[in-house]
């Protein structure tokens, strides 16, 4: 899996400085984030959680973004998830600027081009493995109906893709962290989504969860998925080929590994 | 979402909270319940006056003393309406098939052998037994020559025969009512209460001689309480009713306009009970639309109280594509499913109420199809009305807000 890091693709880092119309021009940037700030109001004092990002992935990219707590990473995060909207900027997702969409299309977004990974898992109690993968179809309004497997047929095929084809109808208290977050992982894939997004992913299992849950990532990735991850943890990040830094709401670096 | 899973999901939040979930419901089932059987406890109560009224005879005229009548002096002056008015009102107009006097005397303890029971004794003539539609059970009713003679005879009610004779035969019995023997030559059918009147809990005497034994009073002698007359034909009501004003006025020296007796058809009296049993009806669906309003609210309460509990399972399905209109409807068909449970609930409790007191034969309970309806619709329309503003309330969270909820 690891010898996937020897055909790297091109991708250079994006100063931070340089704020023209990329959208324009590169036809397969999956993410493109121009100055984008995004200030909480807490009653009269604002937080500056980021001030002024630029970032841009191309398609099939695996990124880590780290920094220190407070940085503005899970903050970023959320505007990459559409789960937010940026104070100021844009975001071009595929192209689109999606810091103009109102809530139901950002919900549409969410719904089929982004798979959303937490660091609480956060899946659902009261229900079983299996519905809790089978929910974002729930939301596709887009969807066709008639044809391909079921609902259910393509949750137990993503509970199989993350190794979890014996646990369907456990539910999470019944599941380990590390498996809780397999389902959660099978839950964000079910859609095919081109971009995956995870806040800390192994941020609540031990090493050996990590590792497996990073292996997934790493061939979800491998299968053409953009994935970007935040970590603390630099053997974590190690698994990714760019690993971006964060500090202030800022981006203060943005390498690609070797 | 479809609404079969929207539904589904919102049962599963029912489910998941069974207890309370039936404790939210029961202000609907309350209210739902209650419309119902009160509309089907005076529906009931209405048909069952409306039938035996009827069941009195037809083309029935009623003239009633009105009691306490006074004149402009401001002496009350007691009643006029007498057997002679009787009388004269068969005598002198035409197109009457019967016209029927009945004065009511004290009660009385009437007595067969060691036997005893108090009833209330009826003066009568030989028309009442026809005029009032009453049936006999054996012997023969009051003849006029009965009340011509002053014959010591008497027909008892279906109750007080038994009272008195158990299954034998009652005719032909000497009996004592009060202090006067008495000879039993008939006994009524069965009949049971009309308004407040038990008709069985009575004895029929000439009306002469209840005024010659029973009347206590001078002043009372040759007065009765109510005269009932029945018209030949349906045609002939009306100027029958004009007749006997006219004539009753000039016997009783009032202006015909402002007679001191009322004049009353059958229609009249079931027009006057069906007024009375309607504001009843009116007053009993209020109650329940309370209870429905305050049940409405209880589910407001409690959908506030599971879009506070459940915020963090908003975000989540929030961040895997659920628009606000997703989650809204999820929450109204929530509060629904909590009010049409509750008014399903309600409906068969009604239902079954109604079957059981219909099993007992005590009361009579009519489930108006109408007021089921009606009721079921009230609740749906609660959970959606008291259920759109947590619903909305839920659509409109933001979802970093939501999924970062404690
Ligand atoms: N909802 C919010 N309201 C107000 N301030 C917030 C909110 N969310 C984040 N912040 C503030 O914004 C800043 C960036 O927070 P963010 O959660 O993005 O940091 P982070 O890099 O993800 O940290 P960590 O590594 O601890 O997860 C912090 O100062 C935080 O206090
Ligand atoms: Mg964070």
């Amino acid at each position: 899996m690891q010898d996937g890091m020897l055909d790297l693709p091109e991708s250079t880092p994006i100063p931070t400085t340089l704020l023209t119309e990329h959208a324009l021009e590169a036809t397969d940037r999956v993410i493109d984030v121009q100055a984008v700030t995004r200030t909480y109001k807490l009653g009269a004092v604002e937080v500056p959680a980021l001030q002024g990002v630029s970032l841009a992935v191309e398609r099939g990219e695996f990124v880590a973004i780290m920094g220190a707590s407070g940085s503005g990473k899970s903050t970023l995060m959320n505007i990459l998830g559409c789960l937010d909207r940026p104070t100021s900027g844009h975001y071009y997702l595929d192209g689109e600027d999606v810091s103009q969409m109102n809530k139901d299309q950002l919900a549409g977004v969410r719904s089929r081009r982004i798979g959303f990974v937490f660091q609480s898992f956060n899946l659902l109690p009261r229900m079983s493995a299996l519905k809790n993968v089978m929910l974002p179809l729930a939301y596709d309004h887009g969807q066709r109906n008639g044809h391909g497997p079921s609902h259910e047929e393509r949750a137990r095929e993503a509970l199989e893709r993350v190794g979890l084809g014996e646990r369907l109808h456990h539910r999470p208290n019944e599941l380990s962290g590390g498996q809780q977050q397999r389902v959660a992982i099978a839950r964000a894939l079910i859609q095919a989504p081109p971009l995956v997004l995870a806040d800390e992913p192994t941020g609540n299992l031990d090493s050996k969860a990590g590792e497996e849950i990073m292996a997934i990532l790493s061939r979800l990735n491998d299968e053409g998925a953009t994935v970007v991850l935040v970590t603390h943890e630099p053997n974590i990040a190690a698994h990714t080929r760019r690993v971006v830094h964060m500090h202030d709401g800022r981006i203060v670096s943005d390498e690609v590994q070797s | 979402m479809n609404l079969w899973r929207t539904l589904g999901t919102a049962w599963e939040g029912i489910i998941a909270n069974k207890m309370r979930s039936v404790l939210t419901m029961l202000g609907v089932i309350i209210g739902v319940a209650a419309v119902i059987l009160m509309v089907g406890v005076s529906a009931g109560a209405e048909a069952t006056i409306a039938e035996q009224i009827n069941s009195l005879g037809a083309n029935l005229i009623i003239v009633s003393s009105i009691q306490g009548s006074g004149n402009t002096t401001g002496h009350a002056s007691p009643p006029k309406l007498n057997y002679d008015d009787a009388q004269a009102i068969a005598k002198e107009i035409k197109g009457l098939s019967g016209v029927a006097p009945e004065q009511g005397g004290a009660a009385q303890t009437v007595r067969y052998g060691t036997a005893n029971f108090s009833t209330s004794v009826i003066g009568a003539n030989a028309d009442y037994l026809r005029v009032r539609g009453l049936v006999l059970a054996e012997g023969q009713f009051l003849t006029q020559q009965d009340l011509d003679a002053k014959r010591k005879v008497v027909v008892l009610g279906a109750q007080v025969a038994k009272e008195l004779f158990g299954d034998a035969s009652a005719i032909g019995q000497q009996i004592n009512v009060g202090t006067v023997k008495m000879t039993v030559v008939g006994v009524m059918a069965e009949k049971g209460k009309v308004a407040e009147t038990d008709y069985d809990d009575r004895v029929y005497v000439p009306l002469t001689v209840l005024y010659q034994k029973f009347t206590v009073s001078q002043m009372a002698a040759n007065r009765v309480r109510t005269i009932y007359i029945q018209v030949a034909s349906q045609e002939g009501m009306s100027a029958a009713m004009a007749q006997i004003n006219t004539l009753l006025a000039a016997r009783h020296d009032v202006e015909p306009a402002s007679p001191d007796v009322r004049i009353q058809t059958q229609g009249d009296i079931i027009a006057t009970q069906e007024a009375a049993t309607a504001a009843f009806r009116d007053l009993l669906a209020w109650v329940g639309a309370v209870s429905l309003l305050v049940g409405g609210i209880g589910i407001m309460n409690i959908m506030l109280v599971s879009v506070t509990e459940r915020t963090r399972e908003i975000g989540i399905r929030q961040s895997l594509g659920a628009r606000p209109g997703d989650i809204r409807s999820q929450f109204l068909t929530e509060a629904l499913a909590l009010s049409l449970s509750g008014g399903l609930i309600g409906v068969a409790g009604a239902l079954g109420t109604a079957a059981f007191f219909g099993s007992l034969g005590g009361m009579r309970l009519v489930v108006v199809p109408d007021s089921v309806l009606l009721a079921f619709g009230a609740a749906a329309g609660v959970g959606v009305f008291f259920g759109y503003y947590p619903a909305n309330k839920a659509a409109r969270l933001d979802p970093i807000v939501a999924l970062r909820y404690e």
